[in-house]
């Protein structure tokens, strides 16, 4: 080829390139319609701006239109899921609060925020003061606290059993707290996956460990009964849109069924009720599987089945999604609350609770939401 | 509006992009500038009209100032009212606050800091304009007498926000007789890729490492720590602006336009001298032709040229933004430069290259060390830390491992990208594979490069420009 032509075909090509990168991604915006879920990362997309003279003079407009257009990239989710890997390929296997780990296992991180944790144990005492029926508290570390063999090198991770320490030691006696890392490394040692991959929390079958465990620790004994094991697959985590891969294996959900149960489950602020525990139009519309029980939503929801048992207030964040099936088989009624971020709920505990009587009260919480301070508004 | 922002590539971009092309020659100017006026008012929709109003004051007063035309003392006057327009612009929005907290610090006053914006790229446009009377005035260029050609030239959006500050003197002919062609395009694309890369891929992820430890707690830090801060910073700085420079260069190119060079690998400096022949070229030409020149330069003695140097580098950390670290960071290279000047230089010329080399990183990163941190408390614990005055352990600090683990591979990176490796790697395989490099090697590296940055940009991090503020 002579000088001239090589230099007028790289020319082209380049151009070619370019114009071919900016018509790729131009005509994706009008080819490709509006979705409303981005299921990779497991969030909205952002709503297409309305024009006005003020949106556009006060910035909303144009700040609306940049995440509208971010999110409806042609490809998107291959390239957030390119930009991950080309992170973890230069070493960058997260960033302050969680990462990426050995086996393409994530984290959150844990840290000791003293006076939040202070506040939560200050919260739960005062709670504990204005009532008679036994209080349980299970605890449980994060991942970090249990496969610290899969943690990246490096990582700053305040010891979960520290916190826990520490928060025992400032719980009013009459709280009987379970720490429950002893029971999960020991399912762990058995070969039970407790924690999933791609989430923070644990496995069902891990929790059930826990659940069992701790109902014949506490003396109440545990009611037989004959579940049904059901899988459901293509669940990705919370922590894995921080994260995704190319070559990450979506992981499995177990739940389990009571063929012989009867439950009623009433949402108390909305009067609606069903007759199951799960919510099924997550098997296929979310990835997101582990919140199934009540659809991850569990603010003031009242569980009846035709268990022999007591009354229960069960309050704590979402790590008590896996238990709730297990103990409204053992309990008759069960009122279940979300404990976390009380200040947000426009109730206060007691207008909360209402005319519920419980015969016990027990919470379920990881390390994480006590040190972080976000069941310290219960008492308010 | 951001070059690195999907609003601008596949928006805006695309837009210009197509009309440009298609409207006769005669229209392009029009064009350019409408689009111009649009990039600017997305950002600042109010402060448009005071760009405007600079461009009518430079566009009279550039015709009123021609001497060849004009004889008396109006060419003069009208030199002045444009230099005390543009200063008076930039004093008032840019240093009003800063004079009247200082006022209030001193002398226990209490009068309120007005409610101002900075106008974006008001430190850019007024130097281009005020360059641009005065140029006509020295009779260094004729006066524009197309309205719609000098307003083309300052609004010119490549260039508008964050420079290099385009002398009009570089641009007069290209204004009404540039030739767009292939090549410069092609050209022009790889040199955006480029930019574009620098930026997104290189500049915004050693960013958010400086943005986590400068946020970090004093008693997680160490003196390792408080290093890599300010180094990770250092590249940052770097890779923001001349990637930005690399952008609006590549884009000038798209547009027929060759602006010049504002960067050329300044950490490959042996001296500060040198350091400041490659960095902001475009700014430090432009104090030297419209400061330091006129002062006397070093036309008046030794004496006057030391006081000449130190006024244009106090100018030049003013120039930078309405604090005291900018100041302070002006004069700590007045300071050198006049140090290597006067003896230094010869001094340094005896010793091996590497030591020299150690010698201006060193000054360099302690530069940025006092740029980076316009709070004053935070920019002295930053030095006493650095320096181990700070009570903290050298190394072993909470992050340390995690920190230097994480990033260890970025950091190699960026040494690599801030020597001309790639550029001298480019001109070989040119040179022995030409048909190959070019139509092969070049595309697909340069689609690499728009590929990664795409994806960084989808994932939505870290996405700061740090020369907007100025």
């Amino acid at each position: 080829m002579e000088k001239g032509d090589v230099k007028k075909a790289s020319s082209l090509m380049m151009c070619a390139v370019f114009v071919g990168f900016l018509l790729f991604f131009a005509v994706g915006y009008i080819a490709i319609p509006y979705q409303g879920v981005n299921y990779t990362e497991q969030r909205y997309y952002s709503s297409k701006p309305k024009f006005t003279l003020d949106s556009f003079m006060n910035g909303e407009y144009r700040e609306g239109l940049e995440n509208y257009l971010i999110d409806h990239l042609a490809g998107r989710t291959f390239f957030v899921t390119l930009c991950s890997e080309l992170k973890n390929f230069t070493g960058r296997r997260g960033t302050s609060f969680y990462w990426r780990g050995n086996d393409g296992q994530m984290f959150r991180r844990s840290v000791y925020y003293e006076n939040e944790l202070k506040a939560t144990a200050d919260a739960i005492n005062k709670f504990a003061e204005k009532t008679d029926v036994p209080i349980d508290m299970i605890l449980t570390p994060d991942a970090a606290g249990i496969l610290d063999d899969k943690l990246p090198i490096g990582v700053v991770n305040d010891s979960e059993d520290m916190i826990a320490e520490a928060f025992r030691q400032q719980l009013d006696s009459k709280i009987n707290m379970y720490y429950t890392k002893d029971v999960i490394e020991k399912a762990a040692a058995e070969g039970i996956k407790v924690f999933y991959r791609t989430d923070q929390h644990w496995t069902t079958e891990c929790a059930r460990r826990v659940f069992e465990s701790y109902m014949q620790q506490s003396g109440q004994g545990l009611r037989a009964v004959e579940y049904e094991e059901h899988y459901s697959s293509e669940f990705y985590g919370n922590l894995y849109p921080c994260a995704p891969s190319f070559f990450d294996e979506p992981e499995t959900v177990l739940y389990y069924t009571n063929p012989l149960g009867k439950y009623t489950v009433t949402r108390l602020d909305t009067g609606k009720t069903t007759d199951t525990i799960y919510d099924y139009s997550f098997l296929v519309t979310l990835s997101n599987k582990y919140i199934m029980p009540l659809s991850g939503d569990f603010w003031r929801v009242r569980i009846t089945s035709d268990a022999p048992g007591k009354k229960l207030l069960l309050l704590g964040d979402s790590y008590m999604l896996p238990m709730i099936q297990l103990l409204a088989d053992q309990y008759k009624e069960i009122l279940v609350i979300d404990a976390r971020d009380f200040d947000k709920r426009g109730k206060s505990m007691e207008e909360a609770i209402g005319d519920f009587r419980p015969d016990r009260i027990l919470f379920v919480d990881t390390v994480f939401q006590i040190s972080c301070g976000a069941i310290s508004q219960i008492s308010r | 509006m951001l070059f690195s922002s999907t609003t601008f590539l596949f928006g805006f971009l695309s837009l210009v992009l197509l009309c440009y092309y298609v409207v006769p020659r005669m229209f392009k100017n029009a064009v350019l500038l409408v689009f111009s006026l649009v990039f600017y008012a997305w950002g600042e929709p109010v402060y448009v009209f005071l760009m405007l109003g600079s461009i009518i004051v430079a566009y009279v007063t550039g015709l009123l100032c021609d001497r060849g035309k004009y004889k008396g003392r109006l060419p003069l006057v009208s030199m002045i009212f444009a230099v005390v327009w543009n200063m008076g612009l930039l004093l008032f929005f840019k240093y009003t606050n800063f004079f009247i907290n200082n006022a209030n610090n001193l002398f226990d006053l209490k009068i309120t800091p007005l409610d101002l914006t900075l106008p974006i790229g008001i430190s850019f446009y007024s130097f281009q304009t005020l360059s641009y009377v005065i140029d006509v005035y020295r009779g260094e260029v004729k006066p524009q007498r197309n309205f719609l050609n000098l307003a083309a030239y300052v609004t010119l959006f490549p260039q508008l926000i964050a420079g290099p500050i385009v002398r009009y003197q570089t641009i007069e002919d290209q204004l009404t007789g540039r030739k767009e062609s292939l090549d410069k395009f092609a050209r022009g694309v790889k040199r955006f890729a480029v930019g574009l890369g620098k930026k997104v891929i290189l500049a915004n992820n050693i960013g958010a490492l400086f943005e986590e430890i400068s946020n970090t707690p004093q008693s997680e830090m160490s003196v390792a720590a408080s290093w890599l801060g300010i180094i990770a910073f250092t590249f940052q700085i770097y890779f923001d602006f001349s990637g930005y420079s690399d952008m609006a260069i590549g884009l000038g190119k798209m547009f027929g336009f060759d602006f010049l060079e504002n960067f050329n690998y300044p950490y490959v400096s042996d001296s500060i001298t040198e350091f400041w022949r490659r960095w902001h070229i475009s700014l430090s030409t432009w104090f030297r032709d419209y400061v330091y020149i006129p002062l006397g330069g070093n036309r008046k003695g030794k004496v006057r040229q030391c006081v000449n140097i130190m006024i244009v580098w106090f100018l030049t950390g003013f120039w930078h933004g309405a604090n005291w670290n900018f100041m302070i960071w002006g004069v700590y290279f007045g300071i050198i430069l006049l140090c290597e000047k006067l003896f230094l230089l010869k001094a340094l010329g005896r010793l091996p290259k590497l030591v020299r080399h150690i010698y201006a990183l060193l000054l360099i990163v302690i530069g940025w060390g006092i740029f980076a941190f316009e709070d004053t408390d935070k920019l002295i614990q930053n030095f006493k830390n650095m320096f181990g005055f700070g009570g903290l352990p050298f190394a072993g600090g909470t992050h340390d491992l995690f920190w230097f683990t994480q990033n260890v591979i970025l950091l190699v990176i960026l040494v690599i990208a801030s020597v001309p490796l790639f550029k001298r790697i480019g001109e070989k395989l040119a040179a022995r594979l030409p048909a190959a490099y070019g139509c092969i090697i070049e595309p697909l590296c340069t689609a690499g490069l728009l590929i990664v940055s795409t994806a960084y940009l989808a994932s939505n991090s870290f996405n700061p420009f740090l020369y907007f503020r100025f």
